[in-house]
């Protein structure tokens, strides 16, 4: 079967060959803050803060603790920075970003919260792409906030899973890596996950088959 | 169109879903998935999820990135409370993984090892007297010749009242009276102390019991013939610390039995306190061989949750 899964923006397969100019550059940035130069760290934030962003956001669905893990996350990466070993920062930082999320998801009671309120901010709309009708953008929406909505509320675990796989494209083995646990826990809180949506979606599923 | 299975029960329903998330997903391989195509093929209502699930996967990756709304740069003030200080410094050096730690906790253990080595085998620090574990025959004081009485004697308590017991840790000692024994030459009602069981003052004449503890009034009691006697036991001077010299060549031989009890009764508790110099070197040791196992012990179980 066809692996129709988007290849990840966060790609945790060490691209940092030694011919790679970001990871040279990482390299370099990693080395100057090492001695001191903030700067030279906050430049690797800026390279990677909305990718992790993205990540983290997308595994917490409050937004506020979304972001307070990733500061957590980057304040954790400053303060770990000589246990970096390489290759690649940014599948080291991806990883400290997950390790975040997920302790803030353990730590914290799940509270009920407005997933991502752009999505209820009706002012707010997808981006404009070649399909612009409306109508489309509508259902678009619809079928964003109630996906958004579901993914709220499986488990913590199981959502982690889904956007490492099926947004970030992540590999079991990879996600298994990042997250601790077994490759066949892994498979199995994807499976579980998707029939979870499934079940929440089901009186709503003509959004996605229009 | 084939008869739609009936999944009402409930393990059966969830075994068949989960056949088909699992051929979504690609995970299936021979048996499985020909199972699973089949169960597709045959169930309107697996060939419904198969769909649904692919609907799902579609849309879950394709949701656009929620918006970043803070900047995650660092302040001057963020830097300096999260630089770690002296003591997360130490800590990050103990749970590097290649640090100088293991080297040096090893080095620290092995000195503390060979220092135990040294300081409790007999003969290693050349001092014989000192160490004097063994249980040779040790003449008593004031006999033959009387040089190491000499040295004993006067280290000996002159008053009956003198403590004459102190084996701690072999046991209470034996305290032979030797008020006027013309062979001791300390006072009368000074104490000679002995092992207990050990002391078989084996000489010609009566040889009175030996008493434990001290004798309050030694002077009572009939003084031994310590004429040519061999006494099995480190003779010690429990002020001065001291132990006598070993037995010059005229001294009577000592029963291998009072020897050995010798050994197990008050080797221990006679010589630990008569050598301050050994003590020191155990300490020092034990002090080595602990702070090495402690720096391996730290840098392991740093190095795992670093791990973890």
């Amino acid at each position: 079967m066809d692996d129709p899964r988007p290849r990840s923006s966060v790609d945790a397969t060490p691209a940092a060959g030694p011919d790679d100019a970001t990871a040279r550059r990482d390299h370099v940035l990693v080395e100057r803050a090492l001695e001191g130069d903030l700067g030279a760290f906050n430049q690797l934030v800026e390279a990677y803060q909305d990718l992790c962003h993205a990540l983290v956001a997308r595994m917490v669905p409050d937004p506020d603790q979304a972001s307070d893990a990733v500061q957590e996350a980057f304040f954790s990466a400053y303060r770990n920075l000589r246990s970096y070993h390489g290759p690649s920062f940014r599948g080291w930082l991806t990883r400290i970003a997950i390790n975040a999320a997920m302790d803030l998801q353990r730590a914290r009671k799940r509270r009920p919260v407005s997933p991502y309120p752009e999505f209820d901010d009706e002012s707010w709309q997808p981006p404009a792409g070649i399909e612009s009708d409306p109508e489309v953008i509508a259902t678009t929406g619809e079928r964003q906030r109630a996906l958004v909505a579901a993914m709220g509320s499986i488990g913590a675990d199981q959502r982690a899973a889904i956007v490492l796989y099926d947004v970030e494209g992540y590999d079991y083995a990879e996600i298994a890596a990042m997250t601790g646990v077994s490759l066949g826990t892994v498979k199995s809180r994807i499976h579980r996950g998707r029939l979870a949506l499934r079940e929440l979606l089901a009186d709503r599923m003509e959004l996605f088959r229009s | 169109m084939h008869p739609v299975p009936d999944h009402s029960p409930a393990a059966a329903a969830a075994e068949h879903a989960a056949l088909v998330v699992a051929l979504d997903a690609g995970d299936l391989a021979g048996r499985d998935l020909d199972q699973a195509a089949a169960l597709v093929g045959t169930c309107a209502g697996c060939a419904s999820l198969l769909a649904d699930l692919a609907l799902v996967r579609a849309a879950t990756a394709a949701l656009p990135a929620p918006r970043r709304t803070r900047d995650y740069r660092l302040t001057d003030a963020d830097a300096a409370r999260l630089r770690p200080s002296t003591w997360g410094r130490l800590l990050e050096w103990l749970a590097a993984p290649r640090s100088s730690v293991r080297p040096l906790a090893g080095g620290l253990a092995a000195l503390g090892i060979a220092g135990l080595l040294l300081a409790t085998t007999p003969g290693f620090l050349g001092s014989s007297a000192s160490i004097s574990t063994t249980g040779a025959p040790i003449v008593a004081p004031g006999q033959a010749g009387g040089a190491s009485r000499d040295a004993a004697g006067n280290a000996q308590p002159s008053a009956p009242s003198s403590p004459a017991s102190f084996g701690a840790a072999g046991g209470p000692l034996t305290v032979a009276p030797s008020a006027a024994s013309s062979a001791m030459p300390t006072a009368a009602g000074s104490t000679e102390i002995r092992p207990n069981g050990a002391a078989p003052v084996a000489s010609a004449g009566s040889s009175p019991p030996a008493v434990n503890g001290p004798t309050p009034g030694a002077a009572a009691v009939p003084a031994p013939s310590l004429a040519a006697v061999a006494v099995p036991v480190p003779t010690l001077a429990p002020d001065a610390g001291a132990i006598t010299s070993p037995a010059p060549a005229g001294a009577k031989a000592v029963p291998p039995e009072a020897a050995e009890g010798t050994q197990n009764g008050a080797t221990f508790a006679a010589s630990e306190p008569a050598s301050p110099d050994r003590t020191v070197q155990v300490v020092l040791s034990m002090v080595l061989l602990t702070a090495g196992i402690a720096l391996l012990l730290t840098n392991r179980v740093l190095r795992g949750r670093a791990r973890s």
